[in-house]
C-alpha cells in the first residue's frame, strides 16, 4: 500500500479541470480534525466530459482495483467509469475511493450544495462542509463514521464561535 | 408541581466532544492553521505511521525467519 499523496492527487485533478468533492478523512482534516487518514475519498462528476478529464488524470497514478488479483483484466477507462458508479482504487499516489454518490446527500450534484470552496496547496478545491460531513457521517452510520461525529459537531460549535466573536 | 421543573439544559457540542474524550485544545490549534497546512500536518502524520508499520513488518519478518 502506498503512502496517500494528497498534494500529488489534488493537482492531477487539477490539471485536467476534474469536477470533483473531497468527501472522507482528508475533508475531515481540512476542516480541522486531529484524524488520520489511509485513504483518499472524492464524489466525482458523472457527466461523459468529467469522467474522460477523471480518466486523463489519474491514468499516470496507474489506478488499479484494490484487493483485486493482479491478473484482473481491468482496465481504467471512461468505460469502466460510465458502467460502475464507486470505485476503490490503488494508485501510486495511495488508496483512492471515487464514489458517484455521497451517503445521505446523493449525487454530486446534490452534494456540491453541502460543499465549500477551499484554497488547498494553491488549487481550488471543493470540500464538503462541516455539515454536509455530519448528514453522510449519520447516514452512513457505520462504527467509524459515528465515533467521529462528537469531533465534527464541536468543530462546527467551535468554528461558529469564531465567526460570532468576529461579527 | 412537577410541570415546574425544567430538564436540565443538553449540553453542547463541546461539552459532549469533551465526555467522548476529544482533545478540544487540538482543534483549537487546527483552527489556527490554513487548511493546507492542516492537511500538510496529517501528511506527515500518515508517513510517519506508514514508516513505522512497514519497520514493523520488517522487524516482524525477521524474528519468523529465527
Amino acid at each position: 500500500m502506498n503512502t496517500p499523496q494528497i498534494e500529488l492527487i489534488l493537482a492531477t485533478l487539477e490539471r485536467e479541470q476534474v469536477a470533483y468533492i473531497m468527501i472522507g478523512g482528508w475533508a475531515v482534516i481540512a476542516h480541522g480534525s486531529g484524524y488520520i487518514t489511509r485513504d483518499t475519498d472524492l464524489c466525482y462528476q458523472r457527466t461523459p466530459e468529467n469522467i474522460q478529464r477523471l480518466v486523463r488524470a489519474l491514468e499516470p497514478l496507474h489506478p488499479y482495483l484494490r484487493g483485486a488479483p493482479p491478473d484482473l483484466p481491468f482496465r481504467f477507462d471512461a468505460r469502466t467509469i460510465e458502467s460502475g458508479l464507486n470505485f476503490t482504487l490503488t494508485t501510486d499516489a495511495g488508496d483512492l475511493d471515487l464514489l458517484g454518490e455521497v451517503a445521505g446527500l446523493g449525487t454530486f450534484e446534490r452534494a456540491a450544495i453541502f460543499s465549500e470552496q477551499m484554497e488547498l496547496f494553491g488549487f481550488p478545491v471543493r470540500v464538503l462542509s462541516l455539515d454536509g460531513l455530519v448528514r453522510s457521517k449519520k447516514a452512513a452510520g457505520r462504527p467509524k463514521d459515528l465515533l467521529i461525529l462528537p469531533e465534527l459537531e464541536a468543530l462546527l460549535a467551535l468554528k461558529n464561535r469564531i465567526v460570532n466573536h468576529k461579527s | 408541581m412537577i410541570s415546574d421543573l425544567k430538564p436540565a439544559p443538553e449540553p453542547d457540542a463541546t461539552q459532549r466532544a469533551i465526555e467522548f474524550g476529544v482533545d478540544l485544545t487540538l482543534l483549537e490549534e487546527n483552527l489556527k492553521l490554513t487548511p493546507t497546512e492542516r492537511l500538510r500536518k496529517a501528511q506527515r502524520a500518515i508517513e510517519s505511521l506508514f514508516a513505522f508499520e512497514q519497520q514493523a513488518r520488517i522487524f516482524r519478518e525477521k524474528l519468523e525467519r529465527l
